[in-house]
């Protein structure tokens, strides 16, 4: 439209800690509130050969989500070219985190391509809790035979001493229905489009655990869906104080993130790295050093003006 | 007439000759095109991008590109072990089925040849639910016996996936060969019998050197599929990612540069060389192998 392009906005992704109430209780620990706390319930859990979360090796988006709450800016437009900074004062606080948990062994490191072994290792009580968004439920609902009723929600831990803040969606959640330009009948397309995220039939089905994948609709009233995204299955008596959890997180989103011009590309190279972090053959702050390198470099090599 | 007669003749091959130039030559000579290309943006990258004639950069720069280079060399190392691992076993399978009547030896055949009706993907996906140290049986197995493998540890990949690709690629190498053994005289058999032959020293001295151009074949494919291996190395990157990385194989580059880093053109490049890569790589072999049959 006028050179510009639309989207109908199909979801957003309220983030939050989900963890098993059974096992918080046996070993006395509350629910985390900050990242420090995060890691000292981690430290108690390890005793006992429980880990507090799971780091897929080839998704380094917990690195992203972490720096994005820290306050980092990987990408941001300054005039008429871009700034890259990967190891700004946010990312490094989030870097420390992730060291903390890496260093002292706190993780467990499923792959998702092991898809069964993930969420075994959550419904056997041998990963805690897990950071997630309600369309990440869907797959804990439909796979989990022995923990349904466990578990329960919790705020996203924030930094140490500081309010409240969640991530924003990755590039992996939240999304955009787009119509394109060939498209032979372009307004009814819209049209669809608009209905699949307005109609509450719609947006209610998508927002469902059972019935859809826990979408969060992308609307000004989107609090009111979050009872349907959650599953009074997976929370048992959980399930009530879950929505407050969930209408709250929406409340604290990161709204300042931009992604680059070279995001996938980029992102293809902070998995290499990440899953060299995971596996402690460099530090996160050596990838880190790296992807500032590397991304100020590929962006040149585009012909994209890069100010650093 | 005989003009005549020979477009007749040449009409029938018209619906190859149309398959060989839309399905081959259009899209070849396409790729050609555009790896002679090269796309810049400006400012903020975020309008659309020029293009740009190149010429022979986008070679240059793979021909340079440590990444690609060693990929390449890491298939071909890999391919030097599991090919003749996998074609040996196919052998002795269609040495077997040989000795079998012909009624056991289709049911045999048809069983055996059950992997390489499931497609690579799939075969990829059940191999690494097998595999899983978490889910999968071979682990627990392994511990019985002694030794719990990880197949996920980096120092495993490789006989991991070279499991996987033997496990699909023996059937269909198997009927090539099993198929050679058929048309190989019989009399042969049988004055080798009369003249004291054992079993053994039939296969090893009569049947093997017969199937020689099979085997030539079935290397010759396997090669070419070898060099352009994706499947398996893509879904094992989710697995040991600090092992298996992004430009683990040849076309993982190429799928890397096109798909994730929207270089189309050196992604375009580098299919071209891959494809000159092979065709030496097959010329060498055909010509190395088939020498000493002459």
């Amino acid at each position: 439209m006028q050179g510009k392009a639309y989207g109908v906005p199909t979801g957003s992704a309220p983030a939050f800690t989900i963890l098993r109430t059974d096992i918080f209780r046996k070993y006395g620990l509350k629910p985390p509130a900050t990242w420090d706390e995060f890691i000292a319930a981690g430290k108690v859990l390890k005793k006992h050969g429980i880990h507090i979360t799971n780091y897929a090796g080839e998704d380094p988006s917990t690195l992203e989500v972490l720096a994005m709450q820290a306050g980092a800016h990987w990408y941001a437009i300054d005039g008429s070219a871009w700034r890259v900074n990967f190891q700004d004062s946010g990312t490094l606080k989030a870097a420390k985190v992730i060291q903390q948990i890496i260093d002292s062994g706190l993780n467990s490191s499923l792959s998702f391509a092991d898809y069964a072994a993930v969420q075994r290792n959550y419904d056997s009580g041998r990963t805690a809790t897990r950071q997630i968004s309600t369309w990440q439920m869907a797959g804990m609902v439909q796979n989990f035979t022995k923990s349904n009723g466990l578990w329960a929600l919790s705020p996203w831990p924030a930094f140490t001493g500081e309010p409240a803040k969640t991530p924003a969606g990755t590039n992996q959640s939240g999304g955009l229905t787009l119509v394109t330009e060939q498209c032979e009948h372009p307004e009814q397309a819209a049209a669809a489009a608009l209905w699949m995220s307005t109609d509450t039939g719609a947006v209610s089905t998508m927002a469902s655990p059972e019935t859809g994948n826990g979408v969060m609709p992308a609307l000004a009233d989107s609090a009111s869906y979050a009872e349907k995204s959650l599953s009074a299955k997976l929370l048992g008596k959980n399930y009530r104080p879950g929505k407050k959890v969930v209408t709250d997180s929406l409340g604290t989103v990161t709204t300042d993130w931009t992604f680059g011009p070279n995001w996938t590309a980029m992102f293809t190279e902070l998995q290499t790295g990440w899953a060299k972090v995971l596996n402690k053959q460099q530090k996160v702050t050596d990838l880190l050093a790296h992807m500032q390198k590397w991304t100020v470099a590929d962006l040149k090599s585009r012909g994209i003006s890069v100010k650093n | 007439m005989i003009r005549s007669q020979r477009w007749k003749g040449a009409a029938f091959t018209l619906p190859f000759q149309l398959g060989f130039v839309f399905l081959y030559l259009i899209p070849i000579g396409y790729a050609v095109h555009q790896s002679l290309f090269r796309e810049q943006r400006s400012g903020l990258g975020l309008g659309g991008a020029t293009v740009t004639f190149a010429g022979l950069d986008n070679y240059r720069h793979g021909l340079t590109d440590p990444a690609f280079m060693s990929s390449v060399l890491r298939v071909v190392l890999f391919a030097c072990v599991q090919i003749p691992v996998m074609l040996a076993l196919s052998l002795l399978l269609a040495l077997c089925l040989d000795a079998l009547t012909a009624r056991a030896a289709a049911r045999f055949r048809m069983l055996l040849l059950i992997p390489y009706m499931i497609p690579g993907v799939v075969a990829a996906i059940v191999w690494i639910n097998l595999y899983s140290p978490d889910v999968g049986p071979l682990t627990s197995l392994g511990g019985f016996f002694g030794s719990a493998w990880n197949f996920f540890a980096p120092s495993m990949v490789w006989p991991s996936i070279g499991n996987l690709l033997t496990w699909h690629g023996i059937g269909y190498n198997m009927v090539i060969i099993y198929a050679a053994l058929q048309v190989v005289p019989r009399e042969l058999f049988e004055a080798a019998r009369l003249d004291g032959a054992s079993e053994t020293r039939i296969a090893l001295s009569i049947k093997v050197p017969q199937v020689r151009g099979a085997l030539v074949l079935t290397g010759m494919l396997s090669i070419i599929q070898m060099l352009q291996i994706f499947n398996e190395p893509a879904l094992f990157r989710n697995v040991t990612p600090q092992t298996v990385s992004d430009s683990f194989t040849p076309i993982m580059i190429v799928y890397n540069q096109a798909f994730n880093a929207g270089n189309y053109h050196y992604a375009a490049a580098l299919s071209v060389l891959l494809a000159l890569v092979l065709g030496v790589a097959s010329f060498l072999f055909y010509r190395l192998t088939s020498k000493e049959t002459d």
